[in-house]
Order: structure tokens, then sequence, then C-alpha cells
């Protein structure tokens, strides 16, 4: 049995999480204008250098934009936000998607395998299909043994099988499009999130008997 | 303890259709499973 490392999240996290954690909540709509970066800092306790750093990840996740001459908004989110965005969605959410981000990542991940098995089964070799094999049998080894292989490492190895099929179709972009989705797929290895990021990927590459 | 697998039917399906150049016929299953999940959640 693994226990592995805790970690505890910086400030600027903390500050960035806070952030989100209103605009998911709806207890600050797009469009609504932030205090300065001063404000925040003094109410929040925080120094202008984190409130400053935070506001910039913020910014690359699509949470808010920053006109110059007017200020700090909250955003749609939908329209700019990335991967990492997704993250925190889920994050936020206690790692429960509801039905329509399920579908939408479903149906993302059949567009994007879906492709790589076209192209792989149209064109592969044995040493090919000997690779999945060889990561098949790996994956038989953890899984009744309770202990033997902690679910965060099965749920990375399954996730691998899926990487090595886009790897081995020939388009140098899928791999690096699944690989955009890792993190969502097993929530950057934390320990604590270790169960969460097993749903997780149970719900997007399915390893699953009933499929 | 949720959603461990209980078997590897469904890679070793990837496989057999993969290696039989069925393309098509795994988007095909991809498609399903992800339908019945849905059903099923």
């Amino acid at each position: 049995m693994q226990f592995g490392v805790i970690v505890a999240p910086t400030v600027k996290e903390l500050f960035v999480e806070k952030i989100q954690g209103m605009i998911l909540s709806g207890r600050l709509s797009v469009g609504d204008r932030l205090p300065s970066e001063r404000e925040l800092a003094e109410e929040m306790k925080v120094s202008k250098t984190i409130v400053h750093l935070g506001l910039k990840d913020l910014g690359r996740m699509g949470f808010i934009r920053v006109n110059s001459r007017q200020g700090t908004f909250v955003a749609n989110y939908a329209e700019n936000g990335t991967y990492e965005t997704l993250n925190a969605i889920i994050k936020f959410s206690g790692g429960k998607l509801d039905q329509q981000n399920v579908a939408s990542l479903l149906e993302l991940r059949v567009a994007v395998e879906g492709q790589a098995v076209r192209r792989f089964a149209a064109d592969h070799t044995d040493e090919d299909i000997a690779c999945l094999k060889n990561m098949l049998e790996e994956i038989k080894e953890g899984l009744p043994k309770e202990g033997y292989l902690d679910r965060h490492e099965l749920a990375m190895k399954i996730f691998d099988f899926h990487l090595a099929i886009c790897l081995r179709s020939k388009n140098t972009i899928l791999p690096l499009v699944l690989n955009a989705f890792k993190d969502v797929s097993v929530f950057s290895g934390r320990p604590l999130c270790a169960c969460t990021a097993f749903r997780k990927v149970l719900l997007i590459w399915r390893p699953s008997s009933i499929f | 303890m949720y959603g461990v697998p209980k078997s590897t039917a469904h890679l070793e399906t990837f496989i057999d259709l993969l290696s039989s150049g069925q393309g098509e016929e795994l988007v095909s299953y991809m498609t399903r499973g992800s339908e019945y999940y849905l059903a099923h959640m």
C-alpha cells in the first residue's frame, strides 16, 4: 500500500481557487468588475505580487479579462478557457461532472481517439499490436489485487494504453491533444485526489466492462 | 471501491478490432459505449 506525499497548496493557488470558486458558484458574474490589485491584496491579506500572479493565472484560464484602462472583469470562461479551466471546474465540483460535461468529454474522446483508431487500424505493424498487448498484460496484472497497483497508477496505465494508440496513429498532433487532457484524467497526481482522479479517468477513458 | 474495472474485455476488443483493420467498427464501439455510459450514469 502506498500513501504518497501530501503537498500543501501555495498562497497563490489558494488565491486563484478562491476567485475561481466565487465565479463558478455564481457569487461573481460575467462582467462584474473586480477590485484593484491593491484593494484585493489588502482585503485578502496577501501580497500584491500574489494577487498580480494569481490574476495572471485566472486570465490565462479565461476566468477574467484585464482592460488596462477600465480594470479587471469577470469573463465568460467558456469562450476563452483551456483544459486548465476544465481542471478548475472539476476540482471545484469535487470531481463530479454534470451530464452535459460528461457527454462533452466523451464526445471529445471519440473525436480524438476515433481518428487515431481509424489511422492505426488502416496502417500498423505487428510491433504496434505487440506493444498494445504488452500494455494490456500490465493493466491485467494490476486489476483485482488490492494494494498491488494503486488506482492512480492503474489509471495512468490505462491512459497510456489509449495514448499509445494515438502515438502510433502517425498523426503527430493527436497525442498532443490527448496529453492536454491528461491532467483532467489524472488530476495532477495528487494522492488526496486519487479516487476522484480515477473516477474521471473512468468517465473519459472507460476502463470498465460495460463498454 | 468504485470503478475499478472488473475485466479488460473492452481493451481486448480495441486490440482485436485494430489488428483486423476495423477502425470504423471500433469508433462505433466507442460511441455505443459512451451512449451506454451516459444512459446509466
